[in-house]
């Protein structure tokens, strides 16, 4: 069974159609990229997949292991296993990184039928994916993403998809601001995540990141739909050749 | 005999109260009582025209319809042992009851040398001298009218005295505790008079905590003197039953040098108020205001502050967050004075309301009086509701959505309690802005 199936789908933001049929199937242990121009609707896909309020579901189904998710609240899907890793991490002041990481592993536990985690057993995974990170132990107590670097922010997302264990992942347009070194991190993080039965949509305009995260389908998204797919090498012919062709056919 | 509050002819009913007050045979003692009581007769309870109270006065309303007791005559209220809603604190320990020091429940075996913990009214009766001069010095009754009454009553509180030099070493921990005994509201009024020597240090925490069903009244007055170079920690933490009416009025003088560091937390009660004057009078003097307060139901709560910068180089801030929920009603009125020639003044002061509901309200009036031209001076007032992305990133992370709020909600305040330096009170304050949370899911 396909981890993620996604069956003409159709939405409207205030009254406006964004997304025009978008069909999309993704096999467990699979990285799929989601390459297009601006203001086509790839973001608007990703917050619909994570529940995102303000979109209108017109037609069309999204499928988790079969499961049609549409009447499931953004905590149900994200403890069901969907991630999504923001485009820009939202800052909140007064909440330490330590403190919010422990409440959604814990809302996850709970979710699953288990108990609330041991306090000294948080410490220790946390401290230890921190490391494996190369995230510092004061980056912990500091508020969510407050004054973090963009590098920084994108390291925390890791760290959170470290420790709470996604089935699905997507990653809304990751490399945007961020420069070489913080590109690697991410994708080392990400590709020391891939397993067999976990997927990923990493959404980008850029090849440069395919490079490091090399995908196993590339779809070219276009007028509100998936308009082609391919494999790696689509990547690279995007790179050449970029999106006119695509657009002017939508 | 009762006082009804809302006749002036009570300040008669109230005086006639005064032989029976402790050193009624120190004519500077009973003068200041009558001053005190002229000076609240001249002002009456706040009406609509007080500026000062224009958001608070159909609250304090209350106070006119309800026959309240004094203390000294309602009884005696007995309290076994204290509550468990007080924090346990490891440090030194004075308990008022009423308003009156309860030996019983305090602990100040092991304060060090050059620290004096007195009950106000032993000393009064032991030491009167020390007491002519510096009791009633700071208060100015014009500015806060709940002083004047209560000082016209004044018998019972805590003197704090610390040594020029002297360091505490644990910090004092006073706990007003307000309890009708019998059917008829009670009315008490905590006095605490703190004068910290010349470079000393210390850190105080002043609990309130009003018990029971029934209402009462607390009118706390506070005069703390910061001697050059000394170092005051300050926090109070008020944490009141539904029913509970509170007036606190607040003097602080900070001389050269000295630091005024302190912190409020409001939580519970029916209506609230910290009236707060702080004069910088000497140069390179400091003072700082923070607060949280979370107000629910139909709870009102004010906090007035009048932070007076009389010679130059004085730096303060204030910087409040309040949480306003159902029909709950927030007052931040926040003045600063820059007195003509008070040069290189620094005085910052930022207000914050979260709206949990419609029918929330806040009322925030900053006023800056500014006579000196070389200052730097800022106020921010922020009012808004819970950040939808910031909900939306929480519930996108697993937290059910009453669980993200309220972690958005502790956030905010907990935000300001973090300014909080003293771990073991910080801890306190942590634990009971929760515990406020956690009440409200109940019920919700």
């Amino acid at each position: 069974m396909a981890l993620i199936e996604i069956q003409n789908l159709h939405a409207s933001v205030d009254g406006k159609e964004i997304l025009k049929g978008v069909d999309l199937v993704i096999e467990p242990g699979t990285v799929h990229a989601l390459m297009g121009p601006n203001g086509t609707g790839k973001s608007t896909l990703s917050n619909i997949i994570s529940g995102r309020p303000g979109y209108q579901v017109t037609e069309g189904r999204i499928l988790l292991n079969g499961e049609d998710i549409a009447d499931m609240e953004p905590d149900q899907r994200a403890n069901a296993g969907i991630f999504l890793a923001f485009q820009y991490p939202v800052e909140i002041p007064g909440v330490a990184s330590s403190t919010f990481l422990k409440a959604a592993i814990n809302a996850k536990r709970r979710f699953q039928g288990l108990g609330e985690i041991d306090a000294m057993e948080f410490l220790k995974l946390v401290k230890g994916k921190a490391k494996e990170l190369g995230i510092r132990d004061d980056m912990l107590k500091r508020p969510v993403n407050v004054g973090f670097s963009g590098g920084e922010k994108k390291r925390a997302d890791i760290l959170q998809m470290a420790l709470l264990q996604p089935q699905f992942a997507i990653l809304d347009e990751t490399d945007s601001g961020l420069d070489i070194d913080a590109l690697r991190v991410v994708s080392e993080g990400v590709n020391s995540l891939r397993t067999a039965e976990r997927s990923f949509l990493v959404i980008t305009h850029y090849q440069r990141l395919l490079s490091y995260i090399v995908p196993d389908v590339v779809h070219v998204f276009a007028g509100g739909k998936i308009v082609r797919s391919g494999g790696p090498e689509l990547a690279e012919e995007l790179e050449a050749k970029g999106y006119a062709d695509y657009v002017s056919a939508a | 005999m009762s006082v009804v509050l809302s006749e002036i002819p009570v300040v008669t009913a109230v005086t006639g109260l005064s032989p029976v007050l402790p050193g009624g045979h120190l004519p500077w003692l009973t003068g200041l009582r009558q001053a005190a009581l002229a000076a609240f007769q001249r002002q009456g309870l706040p009406h609509r025209r007080t500026e000062a109270f224009k958001y608070s006065f159909a609250a304090l309303g209350v106070l006119g319809k309800l026959d309240f007791v004094p203390a000294l005559i309602a009884g005696d209220a007995t309290l076994e042992a204290l509550p468990a809603a007080l924090p346990a604190f490891d440090g030194h320990k004075v308990v008022l009851l009423n308003g009156s020091y309860a030996p019983h429940l305090s602990d100040r075996a092991a304060l060090p040398a050059g620290v004096e913990v007195q009950p106000l009214a032993s000393l009064l009766a032991r030491q009167p001298e020390r007491l002519e001069g510096l009791l009633g010095s700071l208060v100015q009754y014009d500015e806060q009218p709940f002083a004047a009454l209560a000082s016209g009553l004044v018998d019972d509180g805590v003197v704090v005295l610390l040594e020029a030099g002297t360091v505490l070493d644990r910090p004092l921990h006073i706990v007003a505790i307000t309890l009708t005994p019998g059917d008829a509201p009670v009315m008490a009024q905590p006095r605490l008079l703190i004068k910290a020597g010349a470079g000393s240090a210390a850190t105080i925490l002043e609990s309130h905590v009003a018990l029971g069903e029934t209402e009462t009244l607390s009118l706390p007055v506070a005069e703390i003197l910061v001697e050059p170079n000394a170092h005051l920690t300050h926090v109070k933490v008020r944490n009141d039953t539904a029913r509970a009416l509170h007036v606190a009025s607040r003097t602080v003088k900070v001389l050269a040098g000295g630091v005024y560091q302190a912190f409020a937390l409001s939580l519970g009660g029916a209506v609230a108020r910290d009236d707060i004057a702080v004069e910088l009078a000497g140069e390179q003097a400091e003072a700082h205001l923070n607060g949280a307060y979370a107000a629910r139901d139909y709870q009102h709560m004010d906090t007035t502050i009048h932070m007076d910068h009389a010679v130059p180089n004085g730096r303060s801030s204030q910087v409040y967050k309040g949480v306003l929920a159902d029909h709950g009603r927030g007052v931040f009125q926040g003045k600063v004075t820059v007195r003509k020639g008070a040069q290189h003044t620094d005085g910052q002061q930022l207000h914050k309301a979260l709206l949990l509901s419609e029918s929330a309200e806040v009322d925030v009036k900053p006023e800056l009086k500014i006579y000196a031209d070389d200052v730097t001076c800022s106020h921010g007032a922020a009012c808004g509701e819970l950040d939808d992305e910031a909900l939306f990133y929480l519930r996108a992370r697993g937290l059910d959505e009453a669980t993200a709020r309220d972690l958005l909600i502790e956030g905010f305040l907990d935000d300001v309690v973090e300014q909080v330096e003293n771990d073991a009170i910080r801890t306190v304050l942590a634990g009971l802005v929760r515990a406020w949370l956690d009440a409200r899911q109940e019920v919700a």
